[in-house]
């Protein structure tokens, strides 16, 4: 019951931070529309990207996943475990 | 057990508030066809399906 | 699903997948839309949630029926395992679609407007609360094969009124999501080029983490009636007649 919720929490916690990094760049957008005002196509955070930010936002999910994933390879490994000790037994 | 068909029912509600609003206000008492087709499409669906499950609930 | 409970290749290609989507998902160049602007994105993110959900769903009415027609204890564990990992990715599809809609649809903040104005997002709603009445039935029966049986004709009828209510219904009514209510399909937002191209893969990497986290709950399940020496499948012995 325990691992379950740890699961929810974990993963909500990953695509949740994932949803809201593409806010954070509609933000950033909205400060450029201000400053240049003359676009008459939908702001798009070309800003972020140029200054190099979405890096930063890549680097956070690449480190999120890899933790997410290495905990997932973990309990695969404990039930391996477990298996084989219930098969020789 | 019977609650458990409670979110089912969100829909039928939904628009049967609906209706019954206008129907009481004073006002035009005309019906949005949607909803209808809507009630009878959740009619046939539910009813259907009971038609076909309700045999291997019961075969003890 | 049982035959591919130990293998690894799926697990790697899922690790693969899961990296491509989210770092090339933030990458790609994406049409610019005039209330989405950025957020468009999500497609790669939220949608995948829901199919991935919605396969989940199927495999787990798959192994109920087959409970159905020869009564293996293994097929109802697979049943309620992976209707688990559907409804993790449920609720998480389901979350990240108010947190997305509450930037870009609501009409004024702090209102659940959202909620009863779009028809897909209450069918989901209720579609999951269904599934949420699978559980609570689970538990509420003792008797192992009596809930096993109950469970999985449940599952039939949850099934068939989740797609009624995400898929038919919001085709039928008024709806802000494309392709329902009289939208354009997702062929107005040039899907034909660059976004399939990260969408498919997202689909299938987060389908494959729910079966790999499906699979880790079938295990953990398997080791305990086990351990209880419970039986899981029993081979039917085979007669010769002759």
């Amino acid at each position: 019951m325990k691992r379950n919720i740890r699961y929810l929490l974990n993963s909500f916690l990953f695509i949740l931070i994932a949803a809201a990094d593409s806010v954070y760049a509609q933000a950033s957008s909205d400060d450029e529309m201000l400053k240049n005002n003359i676009s008459s196509s939908p702001s798009m955070a070309t800003g972020f990207y140029a200054d190099g930010k979405i890096w930063v936002v890549i680097g956070v999910i690449a480190i999120i996943l890899t933790g997410l994933i290495l905990y997932l390879v973990r309990i695969d490994r404990k039930i391996n475990k477990l298996e084989k000790e219930l098969e020789s037994k | 057990m019977a609650i458990l068909s409670f979110p089912v029912l969100i829909p039928l509600l939904k628009i049967l508030i609906r209706i019954s609003l206008q129907a009481v206000t004073a006002g035009d008492v005309s019906v949005n066809a949607q909803d209808i087709l809507y009630l009878l499409a959740l009619n046939i669906f539910i009813i259907g399906l009971a038609l076909v499950l309700f045999p291997y609930l019961w075969r003890d | 699903m049982l035959a591919q409970l130990h293998k690894k290749w799926w697990k790697i290609l899922c690790v693969v997948l899961l990296f491509y989507t989210f770092i090339y998902g933030m990458l790609v160049k994406v049409p610019a839309l005039e209330v989405l602007n950025e957020t468009i994105r999500n497609l790669f993110f939220h949608v995948p949630c829901w199919f991935a959900m919605l396969l989940l769903f199927f495999v787990s009415l798959f192994y109920s029926v087959k409970y159905l027609r020869e009564p293996q204890m293994i097929y109802d564990i697979v049943a309620v395992e992976t209707s688990r990992a559907g409804m993790i990715f449920g609720i998480l599809g389901f979350l990240t679609g108010m947190l997305w809609g509450q930037y870009t649809w609501a009409e004024y903040s702090n209102s659940m407007s959202w909620l009863f104005n779009d028809s897909k997002i209450l069918g989901a709603f209720i579609g999951l609360m269904i599934y949420v009445g699978y559980f609570i039935l689970r538990g509420s029966i003792d008797d192992e094969e009596k809930r096993a049986k109950v469970a999985a004709v449940y599952s039939i009828f949850g099934f068939v009124l989740l797609n009624v209510f995400i898929m038919v219904i919001p085709r039928l009514t008024d709806s802000l999501h494309p392709n329902n209510g009289g939208n354009n399909g997702f062929v107005a937002y040039d899907l034909d080029n660059r976004l399939r191209m990260i969408f498919y893969p997202a689909v299938i990497a987060y389908f494959l983490l729910g079966s790999w986290i499906a699979t880790l709950l079938i295990r953990t399940k398997i080791i305990h009636y086990k351990m209880h020496k419970i039986t899981i499948y029993e081979k039917k012995h085979t007669v010769s007649v002759k």
